[in-house]
């Protein structure tokens, strides 16, 4: 573990000080989405737009628009609650792996 | 302008200097520096510190917790404590020190409860040597108010960027009446600037302070570890300045007295220090040959060159005014340590536990150290002494 290790991970600022000045540094390092082993798929034809997956997701990663529901995968840890939540079952479960 | 100052209004005046043009002060009383913060408080209200935010805490995790939030977005930081106090705000100081906080905080010595007391000690600040604090210690309420003025200095080089601590005994300073010469606000000015720091949170320079690590902790502790080694070379750089603005020279890192062909030298650190001068002056006149070193500088630790002051003498006694139960001085193996790359003959080092939860250290008493350690020359085993109890 070097200084140019960690300069490649994006943290600048002080030499040898734990901080971090360049902002978006964390969707580049932090990516909890590396941690999914199953994958929410999204039937547009079933959606009712009740919305309860947007609400239920504990990461927040369900937005909400007209064309309809969008996961982003950055930060989706695939623990399917949107799945379990859905009334219409349009969301399906999908191996990662 | 000499003054007749407690080490306690020492402490806060030296406070009101370093902070006149801004900084933060967060506090919280505890026997024996609740004078500090009266002092503090007063010169608050007579409109002595405009520039300055005081602010009454309650409790002293709650002083350390605004300590360094105050020092994340740049302000310059002081504040004091003592031994239930400083432990209560232990978790903290490892976080102040990995963060790099520049904090200044005097702490006045005083003996750990229980059995609770409230006379000096050195108990409560050597626990926290661990910390990663750079740790100072005064022997007069001269060196408190110097120590102080140079910490700001220290803590804020861009090499070290640590928090400092300055360490004066409670009660034998810190309500102790002496004359203290204060340097005019224009020279501390001089001395002092204001301070400047790129690794704070400002507007336009958003941080993330203290940032979760795996496997990078180590980086980051190691560099912790290397500028605390830095820092003796600033510190080097920073007593010759003083000396150049101030006209008082200080050797922190070693301060000896009569060692050069000393034969039997003691270790002490603290107030007691300018007792064992004078009783080392007296018995110099008598023919003894003694000397003293003085630990004025405890983190970093100065390891070779008190291993230069002390290799050549034929016995050496470390005052610990403290113990560590089950072990005993906590001054004794880092001394011990300190000597070991000595090849033989090596100085016997003794061990001499004194003035635990306050108990005076009269001449009379240092003199009789000094006559046990010379027995040890002829005996040619170290001891284990205490000072102020019949051991069993």
């Amino acid at each position: 573990m070097n200084e140019k290790d960690l300069l490649e991970k994006g943290y600048k600022g002080i030499k040898g000080i734990p901080i971090i000045q360049d902002p978006g540094n964390s969707e580049r390092n932090s990516a909890t989405g590396l941690w999914r082993i199953k994958r929410p798929v999204f039937n547009g034809t079933q959606c009712s737009k009740c919305k309860l997956c947007f609400m239920f997701c504990p990461d927040s990663a369900i937005s909400w628009s007209e064309e309809g529901l969008t996961f982003n995968m950055n930060t989706c840890k695939g623990c399917m609650i949107c799945a379990e939540e859905c009334p219409q079952k349009a969301i399906s479960e999908v191996d990662e792996r | 302008m000499k003054k007749i100052l407690t080490g306690n209004k020492t402490a806060a005046v030296a406070a009101g200097l370093a902070l006149k043009k801004g900084g933060v002060i967060p506090m919280y009383p505890i026997t024996p520096q609740t004078e500090i913060v009266e002092e503090i408080a007063k010169m608050k209200a007579d409109g002595e510190l405009p520039n300055t935010v005081v602010k009454n805490m309650d409790s002293e995790f709650s002083v350390m917790s605004m300590a360094m939030g105050a020092a994340a977005v740049g302000a310059r930081v002081f504040t004091a404590t003592s031994s239930q106090g400083f432990l209560l705000m232990h978790e903290l100081l490892y976080i102040a020190s990995g963060q790099r906080h520049p904090i200044v905080m005097v702490n006045v010595s005083r003996g750990l409860s229980a059995p609770i007391t409230l006379w000096s000690d050195h108990n409560d600040f050597l626990g926290a040597m661990q910390t990663g604090w750079i740790m100072m210690h005064a022997q007069d309420n001269q060196e408190v108010l110097d120590m102080t003025l140079m910490a700001f200095k220290i803590a804020e080089d861009p090499r070290v960027l640590l928090p400092v601590l300055v360490n004066m005994d409670g009660y034998i300073l810190s309500f102790t009446d002496e004359i203290v010469d204060v340097p005019d606000q224009e020279i501390v000015n001089k001395f002092l600037g204001e301070r400047k720091s790129e690794h704070t949170i400002t507007p336009d320079r958003p941080t993330v302070v203290g940032t979760p690590v795996l496997p990078e902790y180590s980086y980051f502790r190691t560099q912790h570890h290397i500028a605390a080694r830095n820092a003796m070379q600033v510190i080097k750089e920073v007593q010759d300045e003083f000396y150049g603005l101030f006209g008082r020279r200080y050797n922190l890192l070693a301060d000896e007295f009569m060692t050069s062909d000393a034969e039997i030298i003691l270790v002490t650190q603290g107030a007691m220090s300018t007792t064992a001068r004078e009783v080392v002056m007296e018995m110099r006149d008598d023919g003894a040959k003694v000397g003293l070193l003085r630990l004025s500088l405890i983190r970093p630790w100065p390891e070779e060159e008190i291993r230069n002051v002390l290799c050549r003498a034929k016995a050496v006694g470390v005052v610990d005014k403290n113990i560590a139960p089950g072990k005993g001085g906590i001054m004794y193996d880092e001394i011990r340590g300190a000597l070991y790359p000595v090849k033989d003959p090596r100085p016997i080092v003794s061990s001499i536990i004194a003035g635990l939860g306050g108990n005076p250290q009269t001449k009379k008493k240092i003199r009789a150290m000094f006559e046990k350690l010379a027995k040890t020359t002829e005996t040619g085993e170290a001891i284990v002494e205490f000072n102020d109890v019949e051991a069993i």
